[in-house]
C-alpha cells in the first residue's frame, strides 16, 4: 500500500509542469479601453516626439537608453496610420486624440526570509540547531534571502481631446496599452519585442 | 430531524448488513477534457488519482464515496480577457485543478475469487481551480460547481482481498456563477482492497 502511495505521488510530482522557460515567454501585452467611447468619429492625432520615464511604485528606478525612441515612436505611429488616422500637429491643428508614450524600467528586489533547517532537516550540519533557528546576514536590514527582477513597461495612453473638462480639469484615456517584460538581452532584442508588443496593441483592439 | 433520521438509517444498514462486499479503491487517473473544459485545456491529462469506498448495502447494490484529484495543464498563446475588462495578450501558462467530492449508488457483480464489475452514478460538487500565469502576472478563478459522475468498473482478482481494477468516469458538472458547464472523461487503473467475499 505504501508503496503504491509512493509510486503515485513520484507520478504527480514528475508530471507536474514547468511555467516559463525563456523571458520572452513572460512578455505580454495589456489593453484596456473605455466602452463609451466614440472610437469611429476620431479623424486626428498628435503624438510627442519623445518617451519620457516614468518611475513605478514600489521598486527602483533603472536608468532608460532613448536610441531607440525614434524607431519605437514610428511603430505607434505607423499602427495609427494604419486606422486611417491622421497624424498632426497640435501648434497647427487641435488633434481628436493625443497620444502619449511613457516607459517605466523598475528593479523589484524582494527580501524573505526562509528557514534553513526545515529545507535540509537531519542533516549533521545543523546537529544542535532547530526550525527556531534563522540566519543573520550582516550586510542586509534582516535575516533574509534577496531575489532581484528588472521589469520594463512600454506604455501608450491614448486621451480623447474632444471631451475634455475644463471643470474636472480631466481629459479622459479612451484607450491604454501596456508591453511588459523582464528587461534581459541586448538592447536590439528588447527593441524588437517591444515593436512585436506594439503590433499585437493595436491587432487585439479590434474597436479602434 | 430527517436527516438525522435518515444517517442513523444509512448507518445501521452499513453496520450491520453491509461492509461483507465492501471495497476500497485506490487508483491512478488520466483524464480527457471535453466541452469548455476542452476549450479552456485542450490537452489530456496524466495527472490524477482516486480514492473511493464501497459498502455494500444490500446485494450486489452499494452505497459508493468517492474523492479525487484531476490536474489538467496546457500552454497557449492568444489573448485572456479578464473579469475586470483588461485583453491580455501572451504565453498563457494554463491549469485547472479539479477535486471532486462525491456520493451515490452501484451495482457489483462478482465474477469469482474476488473479481467483480460494477456500475453506478455519484452525485456531488467539485471545487475547480483555474489558474493562468500569463507574464508577470497571475489570473485564477475558482468555485465549486455541482455535478453527476456515471461510472463502470472491472476488477480482476489477484490474491486474497486485493484486485486490479480498471474503471472509467465521465465527470459532468453544471454551470454556476457564469462559469459555464464543465465535463471531462476520466479512468483509471488501480488496486482494490475488499472485506470477506461472499459465497
Amino acid at each position: 500500500m505504501r508503496q503504491v502511495a509512493w509510486a503515485a505521488a513520484m507520478l504527480l510530482a514528475a508530471c507536474y509542469p514547468g511555467g516559463a522557460e525563456t523571458v520572452t515567454d513572460l512578455d505580454s501585452v495589456t489593453t484596456q479601453h473605455d466602452r463609451s467611447a466614440s472610437f469611429s468619429t476620431l479623424r486626428t492625432y498628435a503624438l510627442p516626439d519623445s518617451i519620457q520615464q516614468v518611475s513605478a511604485q514600489g521598486g527602483q528606478a533603472l536608468p532608460m537608453d532613448h536610441s531607440y525612441d525614434t524607431q519605437i515612436l514610428a511603430k505607434v505611429a505607423s499602427n495609427l496610420d494604419a486606422l486611417g488616422l491622421q497624424r498632426v500637429d497640435p501648434t497647427a491643428t487641435t488633434p481628436d486624440a493625443d497620444v502619449l508614450v511613457t516607459f517605466t524600467a523598475t528593479r523589484y528586489v524582494d527580501y524573505a526570509s526562509y528557514s534553513f533547517y526545515d529545507m535540509w532537516p537531519g542533516w549533521g550540519g545543523f546537529s544542535g540547531y532547530d526550525g527556531s533557528w534563522g540566519v543573520y546576514y550582516p550586510w542586509a536590514t534582516s535575516a533574509a534571502y534577496v531575489s532581484v527582477l528588472d521589469a520594463g513597461s512600454l506604455r501608450i495612453d491614448m486621451l480623447d481631446t474632444r471631451t475634455a473638462n475644463p471643470s474636472t480639469k480631466q481629459l479622459t484615456a479612451i484607450w491604454n496599452a501596456s508591453v511588459d517584460g523582464v528587461l534581459s538581452g541586448s538592447l536590439d532584442s528588447i527593441a524588437k519585442r517591444i515593436e512585436k508588443g506594439i503590433d499585437q496593441a493595436f491587432a487585439q483592439s479590434p474597436y479602434l | 430531524m430527517r436527516a438525522t433520521r435518515t444517517f442513523l438509517f444509512l448507518g445501521i444498514l452499513a453496520s450491520s448488513t453491509a461492509f461483507a462486499q465492501s471495497n476500497f479503491r485506490i487508483s491512478y487517473e488520466f483524464a480527457v477534457p471535453m466541452g469548455a473544459t476542452k476549450d479552456y485545456i485542450d490537452r489530456f491529462s496524466s495527472r490524477g488519482a482516486h480514492l473511493d469506498a464501497s459498502f455494500e448495502l444490500s446485494y450486489a447494490f452499494h452505497l459508493e464515496l468517492s474523492a479525487g484529484l484531476n490536474s489538467f495543464n496546457a500552454v497557449k498563446q492568444g489573448v485572456l480577457t479578464t473579469t475586470d475588462g483588461q485583453d491580455v495578450y501572451g504565453k498563457q501558462f494554463r491549469y485547472l485543478n479539479v477535486i471532486p467530492l462525491m456520493g451515490g449508488f452501484a451495482w457489483h457483480i462478482p465474477t469469482g475469487r474476488g473479481g467483480r464489475i460494477w456500475a453506478g452514478i455519484n452525485g456531488g460538487a467539485a471545487y475547480f481551480e483555474r489558474v493562468v500565469d500569463l507574464g508577470l502576472n497571475e489570473y485564477s478563478q475558482s468555485d465549486w460547481q455541482w455535478g453527476i459522475q456515471p461510472h463502470i468498473g472491472i476488477a480482476f482478482p489477484l490474491d486474497r482481498g486485493t484486485a486490479l481494477f480498471f474503471d472509467g468516469r465521465w465527470n459532468y458538472f453544471w454551470e454556476r456563477h457564469g462559469i459555464p458547464a464543465q465535463q471531462y472523461f476520466s479512468f483509471g487503473v488501480g488496486l482494490l482492497f475488499s472485506g470477506s467475499s461472499r459465497k
